[in-house]
């Protein structure tokens, strides 16, 4: 089965500090198997924003899968190939994420009777200063705007940012939201680095 | 306003977990929550990474010796104390 794997440069789990074989020429790394029989850890397309790392890769599992919780286990797997705009699409993931938490925001402004701000938040358009004003009207309203200005400070953090993001369609939305901004993070990472949805 | 989601694993209790998450002793449901409080938490990473360096320091030192019955009988006493057990 193919699926996906976030991991840091070089090819390194990110955590355990494992490192994976990689693929050589047209050739697949080496199989790889997790330690004490932990088997290892991968992504199906849903799984992705919950793992963002530095480098992305397809992989391949071998028999028997089973899923987790946000990822699948395998009892081994090999690199197949890496995701070539992966990292460098990472800012404009992120850009993504914050606009739409704006929208967010904005939506909850006005329906807090706050037009005037609502509107300064949806005409900013340098980020620092959007930051900044967020940070003030979250000051004096709506504590959800707060994640606004939270999700902008940790932009260097692709994994946080999408954490932040889904936290405040939570916040202004409930699960639905959440589920539907964890969703649109999917959708785009599927079409930004053109992954096939079999996955 | 109440949360809308389930409670995230907490810094603290992440710490609490970090040894036995390097010795591979956390259930995979556990390992799972501790990693995703990983990716969202850039201060648990620094933590864990001081803690994989002190390992591979200590590894690098001279040979083990055991410790004496008595220094371990303290240090199980200091433990138990400091978790009301």
């Amino acid at each position: 089965m193919m699926a996906w794997k976030f991991l840091a440069p070089g090819a390194i789990a990110p955590f355990t500090g494992a490192r994976w074989p990689m693929p050589w020429g047209p050739h697949a790394g080496q199989w790889m198997q997790g330690r004490s029989g932990e088997g290892v850890h991968a992504c199906a397309l849903g799984d992705l924003p919950y793992w963002l790392d530095d480098e992305l890769w397809e992989v391949e599992l071998d028999a028997p899968i089973f899923r987790a919780a946000h990822q699948l286990v395998a009892v081994r797997g090999r690199l197949v190939t890496r995701i070539d705009a992966w990292p460098g699409a990472q800012r404009e993931f992120t850009g993504a994420c914050i606009e739409r938490t704006r929208r967010r925001v904005v939506g909850a402004l006005v329906a807090a009777g706050r037009g005037p701000e609502a509107d300064q938040i949806r005409a900013e358009r340098d980020l620092s200063a959007l930051r900044d004003l967020a940070a003030r009207v979250a000051d004096s309203g709506p504590f959800a705007i707060g994640y606004l200005f939270d999700a902008i400070r940790r932009r260097p953090y692709p994994g946080l940012c999408a954490y932040i993001a889904a936290n405040a369609a939570a916040a202004i939305d409930g699960q639905g939201g959440h589920d539907e901004e964890r969703g649109a993070q999917v959708a785009w990472l599927a079409d930004g680095l053109k992954l096939r949805r079999s996955g | 306003m109440s949360r809308a989601l389930p409670a995230d694993l907490d810094c603290v209790v992440a710490v609490e977990q970090v040894t036995d998450y390097l010795e591979g002793a956390l259930p995979l449901h556990a390992r799972t929550e501790f990693e995703r409080h990983l990716v969202t938490c850039p201060g648990c990473v620094i933590y864990l990474r001081q803690i994989q360096a002190q390992i591979a320091a200590a590894a690098s030192l001279a040979a083990e010796r055991p410790a004496p019955e008595e220094v371990k009988r303290k240090l199980l006493a200091m433990f138990r104390a400091s978790r009301g057990i």
